[in-house]
């Protein structure tokens, strides 16, 4: 038989890994019994319970193959996710308007480029508009600017 | 009777202050937005404005959230009805007679109808609440936590039947759920599981991160795939009124579709979409001459348009009276709730009757703001559709970034949002509906708090869950539902449901 990636088949392995993992996770919480249950007793019945179910669910999948996924799209993947990691990181260094701005290019990469002149407007207003709320109208105390040290 | 009264008019009174009302506007307004623009959904923008909520009261924070969920039935009847692309999932049926009604030149009382519709339901649903919240909840205080375990397993075996897609998957992302609802501090014995040592993870994995993800990134990432939409042509709105003919024969449909949505909302794990196509499907089947609907039967507008909006208000008596939500939409209230140090559950009608018949009385005065804003305004809501994507998603990345963000200061919560942004993409390629996962997280704490006192109470026997006739019979009609649904006659009208 040839063993092919389906939707379902991967969607089964991704619960059991999950589960596995939670149960790599939990091996040192106390079990306890079930009239005084540990920390450990409900997070193990959970995952077993995930794990079944995914290979279940991979397993009949293997049997009646359904379709594979298709259309993966690495650009927006990537660019989304660097323009939001970009985010986290850059945030406490260099203060929340240089953090936007690149958060901003970065995302739109993702995406139809937009014109420069556009793309300009829109990090401007974006940026505008997010300090007024957060910073000016919630009084959140995040940096604006670099620190100098 | 003259205590519904009193507490109808106390919630006026806290409804209709300056600022709630204020937020009443701008949820409502803002819903139907996102209502219009399709891409971008109810759940998505509750979990965007979700950091912001905590800089209200709660009971402001609900009316705002609760506006943004049915401001946004009424915008995607809009698109449906005069540009043929539904705002909402809820409005794919209302296309079928609303486009073919806007063709013959009468998109005016199509558009009326649908936002009258919603106002009937809306007013009716909202009352039914107001009658029924209080003695359901008192009949959920008697409730032991056996009973709590079976009516929480009863409401997610349902969510799984009415979901759409294979059961397995559904079963699977719901316990994917409940198992990142475990991370964090155990309650009971303060032992930090699966954190990893992480302490950011400490607290357990944010609701806001998580759902900013899940829904926020891994949209923008879904949507960027499809190639650019041309705007889309519109159709003029000349004559708005519906004749007086049309109005007599909407009338039985929406009464029928009031009836029809309110069961689906109350239902866990139904809600507006299911409404809509089973209001739908009814109108059709009960018309005296069915061959009308699909070339601009009225009846084939009011009804789903009633019924969608009927749902979305009658998932609230759950989540208010029993603190159990139906849908993902209700667990994201829950998890405001919940930041804002609300338990959910049947307490919350006599321990906070302010926060309950306040926002009981706003929505019915955020549908009758919604009529106001759709009819005269419909022209602005058009030219929204207009507005390309290209503006639309940065602005939506850096408000999931900043707003996670804010919630504690915490970039490592920014992180977290980026991982669940990748994980909602892959779960969106493998067909994996993240929603359930969503009712997963909310209800997993309470389903092991539960489970382990009602554990205790019973000297580890399992038997309690039966024993117990309450819980009995919430759990034979679990397993009613999953033996329905692996039937081949009620599989193959579910299938042909979802396919329509």
């Amino acid at each position: 038989m040839r063993i092919s990636l389906t939707k379902n088949v991967l969607a089964g392995l991704l619960f059991v890994g999950f589960g596995l993992f939670g149960l790599w996770l939990s091996h040192s919480l106390d079990m306890g019994t079930a009239d005084a249950m540990g920390s450990g007793y409900f997070p193990r019945m959970v995952c077993s319970l995930l794990i079944v179910c995914g290979g279940v669910l991979a397993v009949l999948a293997l049997v009646w193959p359904d379709e594979r996924p298709e259309g993966w799209h690495w650009r927006p993947l990537v660019c989304v996710t660097l323009a939001s990691l970009a985010f986290a990181l850059l945030l406490r260094p260099l203060g929340l308007v240089a953090a936007l701005a690149v958060t901003i290019l970065l995302g739109a990469l993702s995406g139809p480029l937009l014109p420069p002149l556009k793309l300009a407007f829109l990090v401007v207003v974006l940026i505008a508009v997010n300090v007024g709320i957060f910073v000016l109208a919630l009084g959140m105390p995040i940096p604006l600017w670099p620190a100098l040290t | 009777m003259p205590d519904l009264l009193a507490n109808i008019a106390m919630g006026f009174g806290v409804a209709l202050t300056w600022q709630n009302l204020g937020l009443c506007l701008f949820g409502c307004a803002l819903g139907t937005a996102i209502g219009v623009l399709p891409g971008i959904g109810p759940l998505t923008t509750m979990a965007l404005i979700l950091p912001i909520t905590f800089w209200l009261q709660p009971v402001g924070a609900l009316i705002m959230l609760a506006g943004v969920f049915y401001g946004a039935q009424y915008g995607g009847s809009t698109t449906a009805i005069l540009v043929k692309i539904p705002g909402e999932t809820s409005s794919v049926v209302t296309i079928l007679d609303g486009h073919a009604m806007a063709q013959q030149g009468r998109a005016g009382p199509a558009l009326a109808i649908a936002a009258l519709g919603s106002l009937f339901a809306g007013t009716v649903v909202t009352l039914l609440i107001a009658v029924a919240g209080p003695p359901l909840a008192s009949v959920a205080l008697m409730f032991q936590s056996a009973d709590y375990v079976s009516v929480m397993l009863l409401g997610l075996v349902s969510a799984v039947v009415l979901a759409h897609g294979s059961v397995l998957k559904a079963i699977g992302m719901i316990v994917l759920g409940v198992l990142f609802g475990l991370v964090g501090t155990d309650v009971s014995t303060g032992d930090y599981r699966m954190t990893g040592g992480f302490d950011v993870l400490f607290d357990g994995i944010g609701f806001v991160p998580l759902s900013m993800g899940l829904f926020g990134l891994a949209e923008i990432m879904t949507n960027l795939e499809e190639p650019g939409r041309a705007p889309p042509a519109t159709m003029r709105v000349r004559e708005l009124m519906p004749t007086r003919a049309d109005l007599l024969r909407c009338l039985p449909a929406m009464i029928r579709g009031t009836v029809v949505g309110t069961v689906f909302g109350i239902l866990p794990g139904g809600g507006p979409t299911i409404a809509a196509f089973s209001a739908y499907s009814l109108e059709k089947k009960v018309s005296r001459n069915p061959e009308r609907f699909g070339k601009g039967a009225i009846e084939g507008v009011a009804a789903p348009e009633t019924a969608n909006n009927a749902a979305a208000q009658a998932c609230f008596i759950p989540m208010l009276s029993l603190g159990v939500p139906p849908n993902a939409l209700m667990a994201l209230m829950i998890g405001a709730m919940m930041v804002h140090g609300i338990t959910p559950g049947p307490e919350i009608i006599t321990k906070q009757p302010v926060l309950f018949w306040g926002l009981i009385a706003s929505m019915w005065i955020g549908n009758a703001m919604l009529v106001v804003m759709n009819l005269p305004l419909i022209g602005l809501w058009v030219k929204l559709l207009q507005m390309p994507y290209g503006y639309l998603f940065p602005s939506i990345l850096v408000f999931c970034c900043i707003g996670t963000y804010t919630l504690n200061s915490s970039p490592a919560e920014v992180l977290i949002m980026t991982a669940f942004g990748v994980v909602g993409y892959v779960f969106r390629k493998l067909d994996c509906e993240p929603a359930p996962l969503l009712l997963g997280l909310v209800l997993g704490p309470m389903l092991e708090e539960n489970f382990r006192r009602a554990m205790v109470l019973s000297g580890g026997d399992w038997s309690i869950f039966v024993r117990r006739p309450l819980s009995l019979a919430f759990l034979l009609a679990a397993a009613g539902l999953l033996v329905a649904v692996a039937l081949p006659s009620i599989r193959r009208s579910r299938e042909a449901a979802f396919r329509e």
